[in-house]
């Protein structure tokens, strides 16, 4: 047995390694709410980063030409009904924006138009539709793709109903 | 002849893909050089191992945009290329650097080849016995 010690050491070593993984994708996505971030400083025609409050308050990322902001965008018309959204209007033009809001209707206290993606890149983000929670100059809850019915109940309200 | 060579070296000689739009030129030639430095050293974080220079998406659109903006804000280029890391983690710098978290990845290859020089050995050492 002991000659064959040598022969596990890759064995362990893999383990190791998966355990590493592990750790590292644990660390790297975490739901509840911490500080992930401060609100990043941006400035932006419609919107900056002044403008966002301390109090809890919704952060949507969106854009007409997003097939899935469509889809969330019944479920942030009715977050907004008990809760200040902002939105950014991620490189878009503003006549498509016009459209879109009228079309749907525009659940938003403020409009950011990030026409060339400046402030997309201040909040990290990577794709369309981005949504944050912020409070007290800290994002503190994020998701990246639209918000379901699930995630308002489960994560989102949670979080906005909590002082 | 001469002029077929050249137009065909030309050719040659375009970029593979030229993602960065004429209208994201800046206007001072100096700031232009290091913007142009940095869109190689980002990776576009929705493509495989494609630096924002190469990338037709939004995202690097924005990334490139936002790189530009720091420069006129006049931010270092260590500062920028911290910017982006803050926002979109290690993964967004090309030559992403080296840290006791993936010290492991990093030496995983050295480690297996003394491992396999170790395990050869013994082998060849413990044939007689």
């Amino acid at each position: 047995v002991r000659k064959n010690l040598p022969y596990l050491i890759p064995f362990v070593l893999f383990a190791l390694l998966v355990v590493a993984a592990a750790f590292a994708m644990i660390g790297g996505k975490s739901v509840p709410a911490n500080r992930l971030a401060d609100v990043p400083a941006f400035e932006i025609p419609g919107l900056s980063g002044s403008d966002i409050g301390q109090e809890a308050a919704i952060v949507n990322f969106f854009a007409s030409w997003c097939g899935p902001c469509q889809g969330e965008h019944p479920l942030i018309k009715q977050l907004a009904e008990k809760y200040t959204v902002y939105g950014i209007d991620f490189m878009d033009k503003p006549e498509w924006r016009e459209k879109y809001l009228t079309q749907l209707g525009n659940p938003y206290k403020k409009i950011g138009d990030d026409a060339d993606g400046v402030a997309g890149a201040a909040w990290g983000v990577v794709g369309m539709p981005t949504t944050f929670i912020v409070q007290d100059g800290a994002i503190i809850w994020r998701i990246d793709g639209p918000v379901t019915d699930e995630i308002v109940k489960s994560q989102m309200l949670p979080l906005l109903e909590a002082k | 002849m001469m002029l077929r060579l050249l137009a065909v070296l030309l050719l040659l000689s375009m970029p593979a893909s030229a993602a960065v739009q004429p209208g994201e030129r800046m206007a001072d030639p100096a700031l232009e050089a290091r913007a142009e430095t940095l869109y190689m050293q980002l990776r576009c974080v929705v493509c495989q191992s494609q630096p924002i220079a190469h990338s037709d998406s939004e995202i690097a659109a924005a990334l490139r945009a936002a790189v530009r903006e720091r420069l006129l804000k006049g931010d270092s280029d260590a500062a920028i290329l911290d910017y982006m890391r803050e926002r979109y983690g290690d993964a967004v710098l090309m030559k992403p650097p080296m840290r006791t978290r993936t010290g492991l990845l990093w030496f995983m290859p050295l480690l297996a080849l003394i491992m396999g020089g170790f395990i050869v050995a013994r082998t060849l050492r413990g044939k007689p016995a």
